[in-house]
C-alpha cells in the first residue's frame, strides 16, 4: 500500500551554540492535508521549515518528502517540494516575470511552460501590471507573492510556507488562500507556519503547535481544538497569560492633552 | 516536476547578463549615477584598450629581461588582482551570492560550472580578458605555440576567477558570525590593500627593485604562469607546461575550497548566531554600560554618541571600514616618502591619509541607511542625531592621520612635523565635519552596514565612481585649508618668536571651529525640510 503521508520528520534537532532550537520533532503530515504549524516568536518553527527544505543542516534526524530523504540527496527531494521561506534573499535586479523565468529554467522545465506559468501566476497573484517591474522595487507583500509564485512554478508536491501571509493585504491574502486550496484539491500538501490562529484554524485540517523546539499538540484541527478556540488551546499550551501587561504602570497612566 | 535543467552553465550565463544589464539601467537614472557610470565605462575602456596595446607590444616594446619581469608582475597582478581587488571595489555583489540558488534543485557541480561561466561575465572580467588575449597575440611568435600560450592563459583566468569566488565565498560564511566577520573584514582589507598598494607604488620602483621582486614571484605559481608566456613563445612547451600545471593545482585546490564552502553556504543561507553579551548592572541604561559610555551624559546627545561607540565596537563593517581607511591612506602617504626621501617635511603630508575615510565626513547621513529611518520616525532632538555621526566623523578621519604621521615621525624624526599636523589637523578636522553635515544631504549615498562581501550592492553601477568624484574634491578643498595653515606654522616656527607660532595655531584653530559651529547650525536647520529627501535616496530597495 503507498504511503499516505507526504511529509514524515523524525527527532529533528538542532541547537544553535547552547540555545536548543528544535529539540526531537515528529511530524506526519498526511498527503492531500493543509497542515498548520503553530507556536509562539522563537517557537522553532522557521528553523523547522528550514531543515525540511535543505536550507539548514539538522544536527539530528531526517525528513522524507514523499518518501524520499531531504538529507540523503538533497538534489532529488528539491524537486518534490517548493518553499516559501521567511528570509531567503531574492534576485532583487531582475524584473518578476524575468526571476520566475529564471528559476523555471534551473528548474529545467520547458521554456513554453516556463512563460506560460508565469503569466498565469502573475495575473492570479495580481502582479501581471508589474511583472517589467524589478524586484527590488517590490513591496514586501508583492515580494511575499513573487516568493510563492516561485515556490509553485514547478507543480511541486509538497509546499512549505513560512508565514505567507504576513505583510499581505486582505485581498491578495484571499487570492493566496484559494491557490492553496486548489493546490490541495489536486493532491498537494501544503505546510505553513504562522501566528494567526484564525488563518489557521480557517484554512488548515491539521495542526501541530510548537513551544519551545518540541511539539505540545498534534493532530486533526477539530482534535487538538476540543470543542474550544485554538488560540485558547494554543495559549494554555504555551502558557501564556494576561497577566505580564499590568506590571507596565506607566502604560495605563492618564496622558495629558496637548 | 522537473529533472534539472539541460543547459544550467548557460542559465546561468544568461541570469548574469540579465542581472548586470539591469543593475545598470536601474542605477543610471539619476543624472549623478549617469555621471559616475560613464566615467566608470570611460576608465574601463582605456584600460582594456591600453593593456591590449601593451600587452601586445610586449616583445617590441621590451628587451627580454623587461619582457620577462612585465610577464611575472603581470600574471601575477592579474591573479591576485581578481582575487582580492573585487572586495575592495565592492565588485562582489549579489549576482553571485549562492545562497539565493538555495531553492533550487541544482547539483554541487552544475552551481560551481554555472557560477564560473557567470564570473566571465561582466565589464571587469572583460578588461582582464582582454589583457590575457594580448598578452596570448603579443607572445604568439609562431602558429605552433598558441595552443600552449592558449592553455596558459586559460589557466590565468581559471585560477584568478575560482580564487576569487572561493575567497568572496569563504568570507561570506565567515560574516555571519561577529568575531568571523572581523575576520572576513579584515582578511578583505589586507588583501585589497595589498593589491591596491602594490598597483601604486609599482610607479615609484627602480626597474632594478622590480627585477628583484620579479626574481622572488617567478617562484610563485601565478609568477610561473606569467614565465610560461615567456617559454612557450620561445618553443620550450615542456618547461611552460609544467608551470602552467602549477598555477592549475591551485586553481584546483581553489575549486575544491570553493565547492566545500558552497556546500555549507547552501545549506545555511541565514545567520542563526545569537550573541548574548555579558550581563551588566541592571540600574544602567543599557547604551550607558561600559568605562566609556558610562561618562556621558544622560541626553540625547549622549546616547547618540555611546550608540555610535558601541556600532565601531561591534560592528565589522565598521571596523573594517575604520581599518581599510588606515591602511589605504597609508598608501598615498607612501607616495610622499617616495618622492621626497627621509626629509622632516613629509610629515606634513600625513593629512592625505584621511583620502579613504572622507566618506565618514563628506557622506555622513548615508552610513548605516537604518539608523536615519529610526531618527525620522523617533524624532530625536535636531542636533542631538549629528552629535554622533560628527564623532564618528572625528574619529574615522583623524585615526588615519595620526597613525601616518607618528609612522612618519618616527622615520624621520619630524615631530615638530608631527604636532603642526595634529594642531592644523585638529582644527580642519572639526571644519571639514560642520561642512559635510552640511552638504550630506546632498550628496547622500547608503552605505550599509554590512560585512557581508555579497551584501554590497554597488557592483557595476558607478556609485562608487561618483562617492570618489566626490571626494576627490572634497580633498581638494581640505589641501587649500590644511596646507597652507601647515606651511605657515612651519615658516613662523623657524623665522618667528614661538608666541607668533602659538598666536597663529589658535587662530587657524579658531577660524575651524567658527567654521564648524556655522555649518553645524546651518545643518541642524536645513536637514528637517530635506528629511524625506534623504529618506528616499537612503531606500534600500532604490539602491541595488
Amino acid at each position: 500500500m503507498a504511503d499516505e503521508r507526504a511529509v514524515v520528520v523524525r527527532d529533528l534537532h538542532k541547537a544553535f551554540g547552547d540555545k536548543v532550537a528544535v529539540g526531537g520533532i515528529d511530524i506526519d503530515v498526511p498527503r492531500g492535508s493543509f497542515y498548520g504549524l503553530v507556536g509562539p516568536n522563537g517557537a522553532g518553527k522557521s528553523t523547522t521549515i528550514k531543515m525540511c527544505t535543505a536550507l539548514l543542516r539538522p544536527d539530528r534526524g531526517d525528513v522524507w518528502i514523499d518518501g524520499q530523504s531531504v538529507w540523503a540527496d538533497t538534489h532529488e527531494a528539491k524537486q518534490r517540494f517548493g518553499v516559501l521561506p521567511d528570509d531567503l534573499p531574492l534576485f532583487e535586479r531582475l524584473t518578476g516575470d524575468e526571476f520566475l523565468t529564471f528559476l523555471g529554467m534551473f528548474r529545467g522545465l520547458d521554456p513554453d511552460v516556463v512563460t506560460r506559468r508565469t503569466a498565469e501566476l502573475l495575473e492570479v497573484l495580481d502582479l501581471a501590471g508589474e511583472a517589467r517591474v524589478l524586484v527590488a522595487d517590490y513591496s514586501t507583500g508583492m515580494r511575499k507573492k513573487i516568493s510563492l509564485a516561485a515556490a509553485i512554478l514547478h507543480a511541486p508536491r509538497v509546499l512549505f510556507l513560512d508565514e505567507p501571509f504576513e505583510s499581505v493585504d486582505p485581498v491578495s491574502a484571499r487570492t493566496i488562500q484559494n491557490l492553496l486550496r486548489t493546490f490541495c484539491a489536486g493532491g498537494g500538501t501544503v505546510v505553513l507556519s504562522s501566528h494567526v490562529m484564525d488563518t489557521v484554524e480557517r484554512l488548515c485540517d491539521h495542526v501541530a503547535i510548537v513551544h519551545a523546539g518540541r511539539i505540545v499538540r498534534s493532530g486533526s484541527v477539530d482534535e487538538v481544538r476540543g470543542g474550544r478556540r485554538l488560540e485558547d488551546v494554543f495559549i494554555e499550551a504555551v502558557g501564556g497569560g494576561a497577566g505580564s501587561s499590568s506590571t507596565i504602570d506607566w502604560l495605563a497612566q492618564d496622558r495629558p492633552t496637548p | 516536476m522537473s529533472a534539472g535543467p539541460a543547459h544550467p552553465t548557460r542559465v546561468f550565463v544568461r541570469l548574469k547578463a540579465r542581472l548586470v544589464i539591469n543593475g545598470i539601467r536601474r542605477t543610471t537614472r539619476s543624472g549623478w549615477a549617469k555621471v559616475g557610470f560613464a566615467v566608470s565605462m570611460f576608465a574601463a575602456v582605456c584600460a582594456a584598450g591600453l593593456g591590449f596595446a601593451t600587452a601586445v607590444g610586449l616583445r617590441s616594446f621590451w628587451d627580454p629581461a623587461g619582457q620577462h619581469r612585465m610577464l611575472i608582475l603581470a600574471t601575477t597582478g592579474i591573479v591576485i588582482g581578481w582575487w582580492f581587488g573585487p572586495l575592495l571595489s565592492g565588485g562582489v555583489d549579489e549576482t553571485i551570492d549562492p545562497a539565493r540558488l538555495a531553492l533550487v534543485p541544482l547539483t554541487r557541480r552544475q552551481v560551481r560550472r554555472g557560477q564560473i561561466a557567470a564570473g566571465f561575465v561582466g565589464i571587469s572580467p572583460l578588461v582582464v580578458m582582454i589583457w590575457v588575449a594580448g598578452i596570448v597575440v603579443g607572445m604568439a611568435r609562431t602558429w605552433s605555440s598558441v595552443p600552449s600560450l592558449l592553455l596558459n592563459g586559460v589557466v590565468v583566468l581559471l585560477a584568478a576567477l575560482m580564487g576569487s569566488r572561493s575567497i568572496a565565498t569563504t568570507l561570506a560564511r565567515l560574516a555571519r558570525s561577529r568575531r568571523g566577520g572581523d575576520l572576513a573584514a579584515l582578511i578583505a582589507v589586507t588583501g585589497g590593500s595589498t593589491v591596491f598598494a602594490g598597483l601604486q607604488l609599482i610607479r615609484f620602483v627602480s626597474p632594478e627593485q622590480l627585477d628583484s621582486v620579479a626574481a622572488v614571484l617567478r617562484w610563485t605559481p601565478p609568477g610561473m604562469a606569467g614565465e610560461a608566456f615567456e617559454l612557450a613563445s620561445a618553443g620550450r612547451y615542456g618547461d611552460a607546461l609544467w608551470r602552467t600545471g602549477s598555477l592549475a593545482l591551485v586553481a584546483l585546490a581553489s575549486g575544491w575550497w570553493w565547492s566545500r564552502q558552497l556546500d555549507l553556504l547552501l545549506i545555511e543561507p541565514s545567520n542563526n548566531n545569537t550573541v548574548r553579551l555579558a550581563d551588566q548592572d541592571a540600574s544602567t541604561p543599557a547604551i550607558f554600560g561600559g568605562t566609556l559610555r558610562r561618562r556621558l551624559p544622560r541626553t540625547a546627545s549622549g546616547a547618540a554618541v555611546a550608540r555610535e561607540l558601541i556600532y565601531l565596537a561591534r560592528s565589522p563593517g565598521r571596523r573594517a571600514a575604520l581599518l581599510g581607511g588606515t591602511v589605504l591612506g597609508l598608501v598615498y602617504v607612501a607616495f610622499f616618502v617616495g618622492a621626497f626621501g627621509n626629509n622632516p617635511t613629509v610629515v606634513l603630508s600625513a593629512p592625505i591619509a584621511m583620502l579613504f575615510a572622507l566618506q565618514y565626513a563628506s557622506n555622513q547621513l548615508g552610513v548605516d541607511p537604518g539608523a536615519f529611518w529610526l531618527e525620522v520616525s523617533s524624532g530625536p532632538t535636531r542636533r542631538a542625531r549629528w552629535v554622533g555621526r560628527q564623532l564618528l566623523g572625528v574619529i574615522a578621519v583623524l585615526v588615519p592621520v595620526i597613525v601616518a604621521g607618528l609612522i612618519l615621525a618616527v622615520w624621520t624624526g619630524g615631530w615638530v612635523e608631527f604636532g603642526i599636523v595634529m594642531v592644523t589637523m585638529g582644527g580642519a578636522t572639526m571644519s571639514m565635519i560642520g561642512v559635510g553635515s552640511w552638504l550630506s544631504p546632498l550628496f547622500v549615498t547608503p552605505v550599509p552596514d554590512s560585512g557581508n562581501p555579497f551584501g554590497s550592492r554597488q557592483a557595476m553601477s558607478g556609485t562608487g565612481c561618483s562617492a570618489a568624484i566626490v571626494g576627490m574634491l572634497y580633498l581638494v578643498l581640505i589641501g587649500v585649508l590644511v596646507a597652507p595653515a601647515e606651511l605657515a606654522l612651519r615658516w613662523t616656527l623657524d623665522h618667528q618668536p614661538f608666541g607668533v607660532t602659538a598666536g597663529l595655531a589658535v587662530v587657524i584653530v579658531a577660524i575651524d571651529l567658527a567654521v564648524w559651529r556655522v555649518a553645524t547650525n546651518a545643518a541642524v536647520r536645513q536637514l528637517p525640510g530635506r528629511e524625506l529627501e534623504v529618506l528616499a535616496r537612503l531606500d534600500p530597495r532604490l539602491n541595488v
